[in-house]
């Protein structure tokens, strides 16, 4: 598969929106809201950490830089008013992102550097998982489970 | 020490250790993250056993093992060694069945 976020206006005119749009809302992170650049500053630490092979002693798989980008690009998806998540390498050579309440109301969702989107959640004795493609957006369904974990 | 030529299977019972080389895998409150234990990229886990070893000896194993990559030992884990897809609650479980289920395909 090719890695790639596409951007959701493929005209002229829909990628100038999306492209002001991504701007005024990385302006407005990084004005109001200090937790991205912290939760940027993460993920930079954490690809610091990951980026080569072998970073668990166990075989790890490196962090690529497809999977940090999407890593980015997902975290810039993240509405502004949402929990922030921590950040891990996964031996897989993924990003591991997670929202953590107590061992029983958690999620993670690793992303991949093929813009797959792999999700696991347990809240109570719910348990939910799946797949969903990365466009640029947050999937509707990850979305939802997250909000869950915080219901 | 175990003769490389003759390892006996795991017991349910044995203990076991999985070494944890990134402070990532640990969260803020001592909990482990499940990807210290995703089976990397097949269905095998590695681990020390226990066997006869002491805490302290386990503890030089975890440090040596460090060591030698130029890593340092954060912690360590006993990892559970029934299927992780068996019956619990777990985000543990929940995880490794997720993935396990998908390297599986």
């Amino acid at each position: 598969m090719n890695s790639f976020v596409f951007p959701p206006g493929v005209s002229e005119t829909g990628r100038f929106i999306d492209k002001v749009s991504a701007l005024n809302r990385r302006f407005l992170r990084q004005t109001a809201f200090a937790i991205h650049s912290r939760l940027l500053d993460e993920l930079g630490e954490a690809w610091e950490e990951c980026k080569h092979a072998n970073w668990d002693g166990y075989g790890a798989l490196p962090v690529t830089r497809d999977a940090l980008r999407n890593a980015y690009c997902f975290l810039e998806a993240l509405p502004f008013d949402f929990p922030a998540p921590t950040i891990a390498g996964n031996p897989n050579g993924f990003f591991a992102l997670e929202w953590y309440r107590n061992p029983r109301r958690v999620i993670s969702v690793n992303v991949t550097p093929d813009c797959l989107l792999h999700y696991a959640a347990l809240r109570g004795a719910n348990r939910e998982y799946g797949t969903e493609a990365f466009y640029g957006d947050i999937p509707q369904a990850i979305f939802d489970a997250i909000r869950r974990v915080y219901s | 020490m175990i003769d490389p030529l003759q390892v006996p299977p795991v017991d349910p019972s044995e203990r076991l250790t999985r070494f944890l080389l990134s402070k990532r895998q640990i969260r803020q409150d001592g909990t482990i993250r499940p990807e210290a234990f995703i089976p990397k990229p097949y269905l095998e886990l590695s681990v020390t056993r226990h066997r006869d070893a002491s805490e302290t000896e386990i503890w030089e194993i975890g440090n040596a093992v460090a060591n030698a990559q130029q890593k340092i030992l954060h912690g360590r884990r006993r990892p559970f060694i029934e299927r992780p897809w068996a019956d619990g609650g777990s985000f543990l479980r929940c995880f490794l069945s997720w993935f396990c289920t998908k390297w599986a395909e």
